[in-house]
């Protein structure tokens, strides 16, 4: 009875406990037997591609190429980034040029073998756009290198500021910039955005190169001539589609090279893959070619010291001597010594004075560029030509075709048309690759000389041009040279601020007439 | 007579001391068992040191109280440094050894916020709350220079790693938070992983097409999920924030602020983030 009554008391004292916990708690909780978070410990730093830097072999036609760099457009770059180019550019002997500000571009084309213009994030006017057009025209070569990382904007509609600018330019050579960015989520190299790049096919740009990397890269629009993709994996964020999306491409004529990235330039990038042969390739694009002059690159026409030839009838009097001090001026500010020479030389470019009708010396000349005196005269063979030329004249052996001009007492040029017969004087220009020769041929030698003050001052605008002949109206010619004498020119020239390459100018002009010795020495 | 006397008087003493007094005493006793509690956090600022902080304290103050049966992480916060972020991560997974822990999204769940979601049981979000933007966000430091003035016994004493590796750690740390992701949402990861690298955030409906939350719902269903799997009833809902003693720390700012004083949307402190920018401006310094 008492156990029982002791039963009772502890079923009553444990009721309530029961009540109270049943009334709030109905099971127990199990947490997840699975994992429930990550091993961290597995996870590392994936190590960079090895570098594939390359023994440097050098280039043979390098030396004296002028390079120009644009800093006029806001160019999101400094040449100390991109050293690793600009090096290998100084180091074969190029000259390195720096364009600011933009409007000395068109001059400043006129002395460059090849213009680089990075991430520009200002806008080029028509004329400099011209000016690079036939820049490239001219065989000059062009590279523009934009980057999604690089572009400048003041507001979210100027975020495709810097491709839109960079297409500007590219605009008349069919190839442009897409406003994305490469990327890959599989195959990367270290982050979505460094994308691995493959050569597109056989090109010098393209010589020993295998993989490559890139560190956020543009792809570019091009209907042939791509010279670097990215590989399978890699999509374009402009649609998150595609495959290999050329991110390097060449125009038709092989002139303009486009690259959407260049971070594989810096350091340390450039050092990664293949980076530093493509680098390599890049500045063989720039250097191993020539590109020809036109008469509108004077006083840039020239590539070695220039020696004057005085034609037939021609005399060194006190009008020639000052108009050739001028063009001595002028030509010595662009590190070209000028000479008077009594027969061609090697190692020299050429300025032949002389009058018309030409002499048999010059007829090869006039010939071969397909100017008509209208005197049915024969052009001489080139192993005619007499005297004071002692070395072959290079002639194009074809003989114009004759026109009527003679039955008109007028000259025919070709692209011109017929001139009058007197009354106008001619600059012709002749560019081969180991020499340059420029012809300045009028009625008179008063009318000659005042040709060559022209030519000095750089005034060829009033003449009738093409490429490689310019015609003259003399009374254009002597009532530009009353005004011009009147009016003093600003001595002062186009800004050229050429960078330091730490070798000296291989010619050093004499100050004073007649004759300058050059020193007899190449660029090493 | 007698007999019946004896009788009432057991009756009456067994109702005394076989009943009352041990339902009595059972009834003021059974108070020591208490009512369960469904904790709740509120996340609602980009993840910092004192974010971090705090949060931590409050979940172990769960952990540290039994009658806290469960925690609902209540979350509109777009991330925040790795550090924080990390920090609140593992700690939610220590407590989820003793108890549920229940994510409720109302607003934004972005990147280091969706990461902590992640080591939570459940996730539950308000149909037009953002969800995902899972990745890393960081900012190299300077090209390293030589100072005259300045001596360091090392090429990488002042900034610590070649730039580059900088880049590499960030995509390790962003390989980590896809571990996560797989690990945390497992079988009910409805996309390749891939596509959840991408980075982008979705609207909580589509991110439950893609498995990365698993209801929409409130904030009462997400409480009642926890209790649930808590196995509890009749639960008190209390705000852990008000159960902790917060230290007063003077709050910084998160964002770099331009000339005009306006936020960049970029964090002042150079670093490694799981930070979603909506309203991001650029021009980092």
């Amino acid at each position: 009875m008492k156990n029982k009554r002791l039963f009772i008391a502890i079923l009553f004292f444990v009721l309530p406990f029961m009540m109270r916990g049943l009334w709030f708690y109905r099971g127990i909780y199990l947490p997840a037997n699975h994992e429930t978070s990550p091993d961290f410990s597995e996870f590392s730093v994936i190590q960079p591609a090895l570098s594939t830097l390359p023994a440097y072999e050098g280039i043979k036609n390098g030396g004296g190429k002028r390079i120009l760099f644009d800093q006029a457009h806001n160019n999101q770059y400094s040449l100390a980034e991109i050293e690793s180019l600009r090096g290998l550019l100084l180091n074969h002997g190029a000259k390195i040029f720096e364009l600011h500000p933009k409007e000395n571009l068109p001059e400043m084309l006129k002395n460059a073998d090849a213009f680089i213009t990075i991430t520009p994030n200002d806008f080029f006017s028509k004329p400099e756009l011209k000016a690079i057009e036939d820049f490239v025209g001219r065989g000059g070569r062009l590279l523009v290198i934009a980057d999604p990382t690089r572009s400048v904007s003041e507001s979210d509609r100027d975020r495709e500021k810097s491709v839109n600018l960079a297409n500007e330019i590219l605009e008349p050579f069919r190839v442009s910039f897409r406003n994305d960015y490469v990327y890959s989520l599989v195959n990367n190299e270290g982050n979505y955005r460094n994308i691995h790049v493959q050569p597109a096919g056989s090109h010098p740009l393209t010589t020993k190169l295998s993989n490559l990397v890139f560190y956020a890269s543009h792809s570019v629009a091009a209907l042939d001539n791509q010279i670097l993709n990215g590989d399978e994996t890699s999509l374009s964020s402009l649609d998150d589609q595609g495959a290999r999306h050329p991110v390097a491409a060449l125009d038709e004529s092989g002139n303009v090279l486009v690259i959407g990235d260049m971070t594989f330039m810096t350091t340390p990038y450039f050092q990664v893959a293949d980076n530093y042969q493509l680098i390599i390739n890049i500045s063989e694009f720039l250097l191993e070619h020539d590109r020809s002059r036109t008469l509108a690159d004077f006083p840039y026409l020239f590539t070695r010291p220039v020696g004057v030839l005085l034609g037939e009838g021609i005399v060194l009097d006190k009008d020639l001597l000052p108009a050739i001090a001028g063009l001595k001026e002028k030509l010595a500010a662009n590190g070209f010594p000028l000479a008077i020479l009594e027969e061609r030389q090697a190692g020299f470019d050429h300025i032949i004075i002389g009058t018309y009708p030409p002499n048999d010396q010059l007829r090869a000349y006039t010939d071969a560029m397909g100017l008509d005196f209208g005197d049915n005269k024969a052009a001489p063979t080139p192993t005619q030509i007499p005297t004071q030329i002692s070395e072959e004249v290079p002639v194009t052996p074809e003989i114009p075709v004759k026109t009527a001009a003679a039955e008109d007492q007028g000259f025919t040029i070709p692209g011109f048309g017929k001139v009058p017969s007197q009354g106008f004087g001619f600059l012709l220009l002749e560019d081969k690759p180991d020499q340059i020769t420029l012809i300045i041929l009028a009625d008179s030698q008063k009318n000659a000389v005042n040709l060559l003050e022209l030519l000095a001052r750089g005034s060829l605008e009033i003449c009738l041009a093409n490429d490689t002949i310019a015609a003259c109206e003399q009374d254009a010619v002597l009532s530009q040279t009353i005004v011009e004498n009147a009016t003093p020119e600003p001595t002062e020239e186009a800004s050229l601020e050429e960078e330091s390459t730490g070798a000296e100018d291989a010619y050093t002009p004499t100050p004073t007439l007649p004759a300058v010795t050059p020193t007899p020495t190449e660029n090493p | 007579m007698k007999s019946d006397e004896n009788r009432i008087y057991f009756d009456v003493r067994t109702l005394i001391f076989s009943i009352l007094i041990p339902l009595i005493t059972g009834i003021l006793l059974s108070s020591v068992i208490p009512q369960p509690k469904i904790g709740i956090i509120e996340i609602k600022e980009p993840l910092d040191n004192n974010v971090g902080k705090n949060v931590v304290d409050q979940i172990q103050y769960a952990q540290n109280h039994a009658d806290i049966r469960g925690v609902v992480i209540a979350l509109d916060s777009p991330g925040g440094t790795i550090n924080d972020t990390e920090l609140i991560y593992l700690e939610l997974n220590h407590l989820r050894r003793r108890m549920p822990v229940v994510t409720m999204v109302q607003g934004l769940s972005a990147s280091g916020a969706y990461y902590i979601s992640l080591a939570t049981d459940f996730i539950f979000s308000n149909p037009s709350a953002m969800v995902g933007n899972v990745g890393v966000i960081g900012q190299i430091p300077p090209v390293p220079i030589l100072l005259e003035e300045i001596y360091s016994t090392g090429p990488y004493k002042f900034w610590g790693n070649p730039r580059d590796t900088y880049v590499r750690q960030i995509d390790m740390m962003k390989r980590s938070f896809l571990k996560a992701v797989e690990v945390g949402r497992g079988e009910r990861l409805a996309v390749p992983i891939e596509q959840v690298s991408r980075g982008e955030v979705y609207p909580a409906s589509e991110a439950l097409g893609y498995g990365l939350i698993d209801q929409l719902g409130s904030l009462s269903e997400a409480i009642e999920k926890a209790a649930r799997l808590a196995h509890v009833a009749n639960y008190e809902v209390v705000n852990l924030s008000r159960l902790v003693d917060q230290e007063q720390s003077e709050a910084s700012a998160f964002y770099a602020l331009d000339e005009n004083g306006e936020s960049t949307g970029y964090p002042k402190d150079h670093g490694f983030y799981y930070l979603y920018i909506a309203d991001f401006k650029g021009g980092l310094q």
